[in-house]
């Protein structure tokens, strides 16, 4: 329990400190750090269910709910693809770490609960 | 007198209560193939289910008492793909739990090509949810 406690937290951290670095570098003028977004996954939910992000950025996928949790990319039927986001059970706690290198719309899913969870990400340059 | 009958009432609730709660408990037990066997490679495992509803349709939704799925792990994984497990293998893939269990909506499940040698295959009672209910049953065999 503790730990999950600490790998949130961690998770949580990284994002404060990268999102500090991503203020001071946009202010001298130079290309801005990337900053994580986290996008939480409860039980039954993404949120926030749509974000943008810029290509290269990462997404941090952290399980807080109390049961495993998965994501896979999908097609636009919302059949499961796996190509740009990798499934792989989630114990809570536990986060996956996405990072986007091309533009464009993907939705995505949580594979053990299809038809509660979803969300998209938008890829913008 | 009316101290014996309340006692008596108050066993007998517990008595009734006890039953129930051991009637709605599931459980699960491997039919086939017996403890030990020796088998194939090819071999069709099946299970006994008690008080426990396999529910296809509902898979991946929220939980129902008593109501659920099944999830073969066969030693610890290294067996449930596709290439092993074959259909419920492909679903373990999709789901992305390849390599940790094969997931069934039915009471048997066939593993193919597993080599030679001793086994260990354990089915877990899953809910809709895919969290574990905590039953599960085991059977070690050996393939000749």
């Amino acid at each position: 329990m503790r730990l999950r406690a600490l790998t949130v937290a961690a998770a949580f951290a990284v994002t404060l400190g990268s999102a500090s670095a991503g203020g001071a570098s946009g202010s001298d003028g130079g290309t801005p750090a990337r900053r994580p977004v986290i996008v939480r996954m409860g039980d039954f939910f993404f949120r926030p269910k749509v974000v943008t992000v810029h290509v290269g950025e990462e997404v941090r996928f952290v399980n807080t709910g109390k049961i495993q949790h998965t994501v896979a990319d999908t097609d636009a039927h919302g059949h499961i693809r796996s190509r740009l986001i990798r499934p792989r059970p989630l114990e809570p706690g536990q986060l996956q770490v996405v990072r986007f290198t091309k533009p464009g719309r993907i939705s995505y899913l949580c594979t053990f609960h299809p038809t509660l969870m979803r969300g998209r990400i938008d890829v913008v340059r | 007198m009316k101290k014996l009958c309340l006692g008596l009432a108050v066993t007998a609730a517990l008595a009734t209560s006890a039953v129930a709660l051991a009637a709605v408990t599931p459980s699960v037990k491997f039919v086939t193939p017996k403890p030990g066997a020796s088998t194939h490679s090819k071999t069709t495992f099946t299970v006994k289910l008690t008080n426990f509803k396999l529910d296809a349709k509902d898979v991946g939704k929220t939980k129902k008492a008593n109501t659920g799925h099944l999830h073969f792990s066969m030693d610890n994984g290294k067996y449930d793909y596709p290439k092993y497990s074959g259909a419920n293998g492909k679903l373990a893939v999709m789901l992305g739990i390849a390599g940790k269990y094969s997931p069934s909506v039915l009471p048997t499940i066939t593993y193919r090509a597993l080599p030679k040698g001793t086994h260990h295959l354990v089915v877990f009672l899953a809910n809709n949810d895919h969290s574990a209910i905590g039953p599960k049953a085991s059977i070690t065999f050996t393939v000749r």
